[in-house]
């Protein structure tokens, strides 16, 4: 009711976004991030922690971590 | 260890990293705004409703809740990474103690990294700084190494039982001395003057 008040006496017209059309591009942004992240991090473990018992399990876990994450997003999709 | 090689007779005693706590209290702010949308949920579902005709927010009254999940998990994908993020980096810097000298590895970003290390027999002081409640209830703090050349302070922050690793460097020093300094050590140390 206020929202509408607001609107209607302040002549504000704002168009909605296009969802259909924003959520690929936002999946896109999202994953592209996060595939340049996965790759840079995967290497400094690799390099760095000087033992692959240990980083091949953390690069594992933020995979599998992700995937169910990301696995959780596209539900939403449906 | 690619960073740094080990002369010859050196061996590695230790490696210490920041006390687990110390990790614990930095990924707090990623739990924290990883709930955070839930709290603004019910704000976001009064502004759609109230605005049936002029909304720039997502309708999540009529959309349902698939549209709030795609983008929750998202967001938690987002903080999912920054937390590994402080998880690398805490693990990647560390502190290395071997029979002759102090490696410290500070990994400032991605692809930025320093590598220093302090002669054994340069350091003339050694003391430790236990604060607070949790400090003291979890035995971490501050060890602060006095060496005598230019830089005169190496600290190393927030590291499990400082006291330990003290007295550690004071056996390693008082055993080079005892048993003469290594070759290397003496050609280093004639070569800085100490």
């Amino acid at each position: 009711m206020i929202g509408s008040d607001l609107a209607s006496t302040s002549g504000i017209h704002i168009t909605a976004l296009p969802i259909a059309q924003v959520i690929p591009v936002f999946f896109f942004l999202v994953f592209f991030i996060w595939a340049v992240y996965t790759i840079v991090s995967s290497y400094h473990w690799l390099r760095y922690s000087g033992s692959m018992n240990v980083a091949i399990p953390m690069i594992m876990t933020h995979i599998i971590v992700s995937c169910l994450l990301a696995i959780y997003a596209v539900s939403g999709l449906q | 260890m690619g960073e740094f090689e080990l002369e010859s007779g050196e061996k590695i005693i230790k490696a210490v990293r920041k006390h687990w706590f110390v990790l614990a209290v930095s990924l707090i702010p990623f739990a924290f705004l990883a709930w955070l949308p839930l709290l603004f949920m019910p704000f976001v579902h009064f502004v759609s409703t109230t605005l049936p005709n002029a909304t720039v927010l997502p309708d999540f009254g009529t959309l349902g809740a698939g549209l709030f999940r795609m983008v929750y998990g998202l967001w938690l994908i987002l903080m999912w990474s920054a937390a590994f993020n402080t998880v690398t980096r805490y693990y990647l810097n560390e502190w290395i103690i071997t029979t002759t000298r102090i490696i410290e590895i500070h990994q400032f970003g991605f692809f930025s990294r320093e590598v220093s290390s302090l002669l054994l027999v340069r350091i003339q002081d050694v003391n430790t700084d236990v604060e607070g409640l949790f400090g003291t209830i979890l035995g971490y703090g501050q060890l602060e190494v006095q060496s005598a050349g230019t830089e005169e302070h190496f600290i190393i922050d927030d590291i499990a039982d400082p006291q330990g690793l003290r007295d550690l460097i004071m056996r390693e020093i008082a055993a080079l001395h005892a048993d003469g300094l290594p070759a290397q050590v003496a050609v280093a140390t004639s070569q800085t003057g100490v």
